[in-house]
């Protein structure tokens, strides 16, 4: 790691400006341009220091006033990368500028994709599994756990990712896709997303039910021999059943809601549960 | 009667949901923190995180991405805060939740809308070469933008507590027994939209997996956690191995980078 902040003091100062920049990305974010008014705030420091004539900064400026949306997390890399490029762009003339926005395009889609599966799902996913039966428990440290869990792979992975996209630039995402690296770090993080899920469900859902059947003097708990079967059967049935409308039937949460809230309320009527 | 709960409520709203649009997206606007802070703020710390996870379990499905896109600090500020006036009948409360996560994203699109029609005079900034006040309008957008919700926040919590109080008034007992059930099934849903996410079917077992593990071991969340990452850096490394060896580099020096590269 220390290789790539190993870099001359001048680039270490613009990439720590544009690193605190970043931070206020999506305060004036709007549907029209995305993230792009962030973008061009944050990357004023390198535009500033590379190009020393007004129209060459209000060039710069207006390359990166277009739409772009890439998950905060991740997106750094793609900044380092973009400093990298434009220092490039100052110091050459015949690199073409319009390819900076066809990098930054074409990385967004993907870079997006795997920062949202990481960030948005899996470490909140993670996060959330391990607090939540805190929070239960009335354990005051839970909000806080969370949120440590949340935010240290997203400080690392922005300060480590605007580094490494500034000194190793896209060979080091196509090395990553080549040799399957990518693709290993997602399916690791959803095999441990996937397993955390399965515990939160054994923890968090709850359904027992009450009916007995009676046999001349004897009563069996319907409950019993469900747990004879297989120990939670009823509520992982419950959650898969939720899971099944979700992604074939595709039914929204709302719906879902007042479904469960409906099933309840028969349940609490004929005395089922 | 309620201007206390009212202006504590926007206090968060502002700190965690105008605070993570602000700087960095800290996570700080999700049920389980928003909650916890709305009990701390109003004196009723115990209510606030059982109601932050109750609610973290029903918005777990639910973030930026996807199609069910709710704004839950919205609606946890309401329902934690309609919890800690009303002191009973949670669960009616909670089930009104994704109700007023769809309210919420009205305003958050109203609001953006507003920041959009800034962006003909941004454009023109920058053609001028205008940076200190390019700089600066960003965040009088911002301050001209998020008062929206929070004055959606003050008036919802303001007005709405007495609605509420009588609104759970006229709920038939039975109801209110169905209720209690569902409670426990809240969970269900948001595991479920979780679920649909990150469903694969090449690696769909382990959901059940953990559920073992948690439901007949009684492990608790972390072991299940760290023996999860094990297996998970196991099948990581394995994988990456092979693809070397597809590749057609030497077993050995790919070991030998990738385990410099990780000890650097």
């Amino acid at each position: 790691m220390s290789k790539i902040t190993n870099i001359p003091k001048e680039d270490k100062k613009m990439l720590h400006k544009i690193f605190w920049r970043f931070f206020t990305m999506q305060c004036d974010m709007n549907y029209v341009k995305g993230g792009a008014q962030g973008w061009t705030y944050s990357l004023l420091p390198a535009i500033d220091r590379y190009y020393d004539k007004p129209e060459d900064q209000v060039a710069a400026m207006q390359r990166h006033m277009c739409f772009i949306n890439i998950t905060q997390e991740v997106a750094p890399f793609t900044v380092g990368l973009v400093t990298a490029m434009e220092k490039e762009n100052s110091q050459r003339d015949d690199f073409e500028p319009a390819s900076i926005n066809a990098m930054k395009m074409s990385l967004m889609g993907p870079m997006a994709g795997v920062g949202d599966a990481l960030f948005l799902n899996i470490i909140r996913i993670v996060a959330a599994g391990v607090t939540i039966p805190m929070a239960e428990l009335g354990n005051p440290l839970a909000p806080i756990l969370f949120l440590i869990i949340c935010n240290i792979p997203n400080l690392i992975c922005r300060y480590y990712g605007l580094f490494l996209g500034y000194t190793l630039g896209t060979s080091f995402l196509e090395k990553m896709y080549r040799e399957g690296t990518m693709e290993a770090v997602l399916k690791a993080a959803s095999i441990i997303g996937l397993t955390v899920i399965g515990c939160t469900v054994a923890t968090s859902v709850n359904f027992s039910t009450s009916l007995a059947i009676n046999f001349g003097e004897n009563a069996y708990a319907l409950q019993t021999v469900f747990d004879s079967i297989f120990q939670g059967i009823l509520p992982l049935s419950i959650t898969l059943g939720c899971f099944y409308l979700a992604r074939v039937k595709k039914v929204g949460i709302n719906m879902l809601l007042v479904g469960i809230i409906l099933f309840s309320i028969l349940c609490a009527v004929l005395h089922i549960a | 009667m309620y201007l206390d709960y009212a202006i504590k409520a926007v206090i968060v709203a502002i700190i965690c949901y105008s605070g993570t649009y602000l700087w960095g997206r800290t996570m700080a606007d999700r049920p389980i923190v928003v909650a916890a802070f709305c009990g701390l703020l109003m004196g009723d710390l115990q209510t606030g995180l059982i109601c932050g996870a109750v609610l973290e379990a029903i918005f777990l499905g639910v973030s930026h991405i996807g199609g069910s896109n709710l704004n839950y600090c919205m609606a946890t500020l309401f329902t934690t805060t309609y919890c800690i006036i009303l002191q009973d009948n949670f669960e009616t409360v909670w089930a009104l939740a994704t109700a007023i996560g769809t309210l919420g994203i009205l305003v958050e699109t109203g609001y953006r809308f507003i920041s959009a029609l800034f962006t003909g005079y941004m454009d023109r900034l920058v053609a001028q070469n205008k940076q200190k006040q390019f700089c600066r309008m960003r965040f009088v957008i911002f301050f001209l933008t998020h008062p929206i919700y929070w004055a959606v926040v003050f008036f919802g919590v303001l007005l709405g507590a007495e609605a509420m109080e009588l609104l759970l008034a006229s709920i038939p007992a039975f109801v209110q027994s169905g209720l209690n059930i569902s409670k426990g099934l809240f969970g269900a849903i948001g595991l479920a939209l979780v679920l649909n996410q990150i469903w694969d079917t090449k690696i769909c077992y382990f959901f059940f997996f953990g559920f073992v593990l948690a439901k007949y071991m009684g492990l608790p969340v972390m072991a299940v956690l760290v023996i999860a990452v094990c297996l998970a850096l196991t099948i990581a490394f394995r994988d990456i191995q092979i693809n070397k060896l597809v590749l057609g580099t030497s077993g050995a020096g790919a070991s030998n980078s990738e385990e410099a590269f990780f000890n650097e």
